[in-house]
């Protein structure tokens, strides 16, 4: 476990099998930016990179973290309105662009 | 178990215990709040940063309790200042205990605040709000169990229909009475990352005051997450800071390398870890997620579409309520002051304290008078805006002007203190607390003023009458008014372009659920805010009125160009007839008043600055009144009646109207408004930017730059206007 991962980041244990070498947003079931998501489509969270600390720990207090169900409500330009479990985000564009998601059934 | 019993322990009877309510925004703390106190509450400021802080009383069992309403907070690393204010109370005024008002209908977010609040140890209730929700969307709670896993009371609440209030009253004496404190669980993070905890624990040992709380760990903990206020305390106060700090960055490059994620993200992954743990033992859900009602009403309300038609309607709505219905108020309230005014006039004993009359109708009656008939505008104002933030509108609202506002450097949320600012600018100022970007927050303060106030309608409610048509009328207020804006997006751009430089900060913002507001919410959420204004109109300007009327009334004794008493019986002993002789009267009267007032300190002053404000079209006249506008906006009104000495004046005196047609041009007239509108903000704007901002350097810069602002762009419509021949 303590080999060197190179620039890609795995998230725990088990995640790292597959995370490794996939360009995002390309195929089904890969992770992707947020705003690429199509509007209704449920995903899953797969990581927040490179946002900066402080973003960080604020998505992570609104439960944008691994694993975390999403949602997108919104279609138009502006900012995503985000569904998060019962809770609800208006999220910047810029900012929705580092998170990471892959799309789930 | 003994504990368990319901017997007050000994030595509880005449306790007093402070309790602070946290928890996420909208998760109904307020609510319980009112619930616990009644009416047994004040509002004061936190010391340093003017936020309203609500603190009430109650007594349970013979114990006095203290309670604290807070801000509401996500996480205990605060993100903006208003979450920073919440977390300073908790950490620094160490109340006894936090109550954390938890939404259970989207516990495990609400949860994430609570295992932070069970890490910091203080003592704990979880009020479980809004369980009827929670029920309604199918989830059931086994708050028993939970409460077992957390080792922290959870009470079942539901706060507006006042369920669950004596059972937490219950709760917080007996939690008062625990000697020693019941411990709360805590997450525990595994290996690697309560190594490097251990690791940084122990380098704090000793360096921290062992005060008991905060702890050590809980300090570590926010170290490793990147928390700035903990890092800045340790370099203020740790002696081995440097040493610390060091240790505090191996971890974290540490804790990269062996779990491939920045400690911040795996810190909350485990505290989410522990929270869906502990929720997959104690609550079952019998639906799946889907489309609430919320999220049906956001498919019309934010459409791609429809959304930006709704908002201008709402928004027209808004100020449709403030005018139409604030209207016949503000003639009622203005009746009652004509009527004090004459009534204590009339009963005032002939030729006593000629002096004391004057100030008492003049002065007082006259200066407050005037701003207090603003009230209704004003609340009405707040009502609206109250009903939009309470039924969750506003929200979307920024959400829809963002992609606006974004074009001018700022962000949805900045919106919302400018709306705020057509009542009034000191609430307005306050408003920018939920940004959490310093330069965004300066900008949206600075240029806030700009929107037109309450206090600046009875300048244009006085001029526009006086000077125009009435076809013009709605729509010379309504260019007022967008002057105000266009001015305002021009200046935030060129703030953000140039001192305040930089991106804006990411927008994130929570849209919460839309909720039938309740007429108690709505009416207090007004009154808080409109309580501001008059507390303002109930010191500033009282004092300024007083200050005002002494300028305008001193020197006494002055050398007059001739002898009026002499003329007046000349004129009488002429044997003319009585309408002739009671003109020329009049005439010699008004003749005296104006020299009286030309000699007078205002007077003096005004004469002083008439150089400077000639090229604008105003006389000295208007710059005695502009001085006494300074103080607060309205009293400009006031001013010019007394300058005018047409008596008691308010904005639909005729006399005073008939006054300005004689003596000014309607563009002169529009030139006022416009200066009005620019220019300095008041004094209670200049205060609450420098007590917002930290600085008086933002506030003298606020004053400085607008007044420069207003100068100019007035000088150039006043130039442009009297060259061209336009309304002069
Ligand atoms: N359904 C439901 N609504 C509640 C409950 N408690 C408060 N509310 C409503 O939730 C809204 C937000 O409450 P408020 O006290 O202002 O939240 P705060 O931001 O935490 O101070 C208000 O409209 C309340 O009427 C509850 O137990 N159940
Ligand atoms: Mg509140």
């Amino acid at each position: 476990m303590t080999m060197d991962v190179p620039i890609s980041k795995k998230q725990d244990g088990e995640a790292n099998a597959k995370s490794e070498g996939e360009a995002p947003g390309t195929v089904n079931g890969c992770a992707m930016p947020l705003p690429m998501l199509r509007p209704g489509q449920p995903a899953c969270v797969e990581c927040i990179r490179a946002a900066g600390q402080a973003i960080t720990r604020k998505l992570s207090a609104m439960g944008i973290v691994h694993g975390a169900h999403v949602m997108v409500l919104n279609s138009q330009p502006g900012p995503l309105m985000l569904r998060v479990g019962e809770g609800r985000y208006a999220i910047g564009r810029g900012m929705a662009q580092h998170i990471l998601v892959t799309p789930c059934q | 178990m003994a504990c368990e019993c319901t017997g007050v322990a000994p030595g509880i009877q005449g306790l007093r215990v402070t309790v602070a309510l946290a928890g996420n925004p909208n998760s109904g703390k307020t609510t319980l709040f009112n619930a616990l106190t009644c009416s047994r509450q004040h509002v004061g400021n936190y010391p340093g940063v003017t936020v309203e802080k609500k603190e009430g009383e109650f007594e349970h069992d013979g114990m006095e309790i203290h309670v604290i309403d807070l801000p509401g907070t996500y996480s205990l690393t605060a993100y903006s200042p208003e979450e920073l204010v919440a977390r300073n109370v908790v950490i620094n005024e160490a109340p006894d205990m936090v109550v954390d008002v938890v939404d259970a209908s989207n516990l495990e977010r609400n949860l994430y605040l609570a295992v932070q609040f069970m890490e910091l140890g203080i003592p704990m209730i979880l009020a479980f709000n809004m369980s009827d929700l929670a029920e309604a969307r199918g989830h059931s709670i086994d708050i028993e169990r939970l409460s077992e896993l957390f080792q922290v009371p959870i009470i079942r609440m539901v706060a507006h229909k006042g369920q669950g209030i004596q059972e937490l009253k219950q709760a917080i004496v007996h939690v008062a009475g625990q000697t020693p404190a019941q411990q709360p669980a805590t997450v525990k993070y595994g290996g690697h990352i309560e190594a490097e905890l251990d690791k940084l624990t122990e380098a704090l040992q000793g360096s921290v005051p062992d005060s008991g709380r905060p702890t050590a760990r809980w300090l570590a903990l926010k170290l490793l997450e990147g928390d700035e206020a903990v890092i800045g305390q340790i370099r203020r106060e740790a002696k081995n800071a440097i040493d610390v700090l060091q240790k505090v960055e191996d971890s974290r490059n540490l804790l990269v390398r062996e779990l491939g994620d920045d400690a911040e993200i795996l810190i909350a992954d485990r505290r989410y870890g522990f929270i869906s743990g502990a929720c997959q033992e104690a609550v079952r859900s019998t639906v799946e997620t889907r489309h609430s009602m919320s999220d049906r009403i956001d498919m019309v309300l934010t459409h791609r579409v429809l959304s930006i038609p709704i908002f201008l309607l709402m928004m027209f709505l808004v100020f449709k309520l403030t005018f139409a219905v604030g209207d016949p108020l503000m003639g009622w309230i203005e009746s009652f002051f004509g009527w004090l005014g004459e009534a204590i006039t009339t009963y005032w004993p002939e030729g006593a304290a000629p002096l004391l009359q004057s100030l008492i109708v003049d002065g007082i009656i006259g200066g407050v008078g005037g701003v207090v008939v603003f009230l209704p505008n004003i609340l009405l104002l707040f009502l609206a805006i109250s009903i939009l933030e309470d039924s969750g509108y506003m929200a979307r609202a920024a959400f829809i002007m963002d992609r606006f506002m974004h074009k001018i450097g700022l962000h949805g949320k900045s919106f919302i203190p400018m709306l705020i600012g057509f009542g009034c600018t000191v609430p307005a100022i306050m408003a920018t607390r939920t940004l959490e970007n310093h330069r965004d927050r300066l900008t949206t303060m600075l240029v806030a003023p700009l929107m037109s106030c309450g206090a600046r309608l009875p300048i244009y409610a006085l001029i526009i009458p006086a000077f125009f048509p009435a076809t013009w009328h709605a729509r010379l207020l309504w260019l007022i008014y967008f002057i105000g804006i266009v001015l305002a997006i021009v200046c935030a751009k060129l703030l953000r372009g140039t001192l305040f430089k930089g991106e804006a900060a990411p927008f994130v913002m929570e849209l919460p659920p839309y909720r039938l507001p309740t007429v108690r919410g709505v009416l207090v959420h007004m009154w808080e805010r409109g309580w501001l204004y008059l507390k303002k109109a109930g010191t500033l300007i009282l004092g300024v009125s007083i200050v005002m009327w002494a300028l305008l009334t001193f020197p006494q004794k002055i050398e007059y160009s001739r002898d009026y008493n002499q003329a007046i019986e000349d004129v009488s002993s002429k044997q003319l007839p009585a309408e002739e002789a009671e003109e020329l009267v009049a005439e010699l009267e008004q003749a005296r008043a104006s020299e009286e007032l030309a000699n007078s300190y205002a007077g003096r002053i005004g004469h002083a600055f008439e150089p400077l404000i000639k090229p604008l079209g105003f006389d000295w006249k208007i710059g005695t009144a502009m001085i006494g506008a300074f103080a607060a906006k309205e009293v400009f009104v006031a001013q010019m009646g007394i300058v005018y000495s047409v008596g008691e004046a308010d904005e639909d005196s005729v006399p005073l109207r008939d006054k300005l047609r004689e003596n000014y041009s309607p563009l002169v007239g529009f030139c006022i408004m416009l200066f009005s509108l620019i220019s300095a903000p008041c004094m209670a704007t200049i205060a609450v930017t420098k007590r917002e901002s930290n600085s008086w350097k933002w506030a003298l810069f606020q004053l400085g730059g607008l007044t420069a602002l207003a100068y100019v762009i007035t000088l150039i419509v006043y130039q442009v206007g009297s060259i061209c021949g336009i309304g002069v």
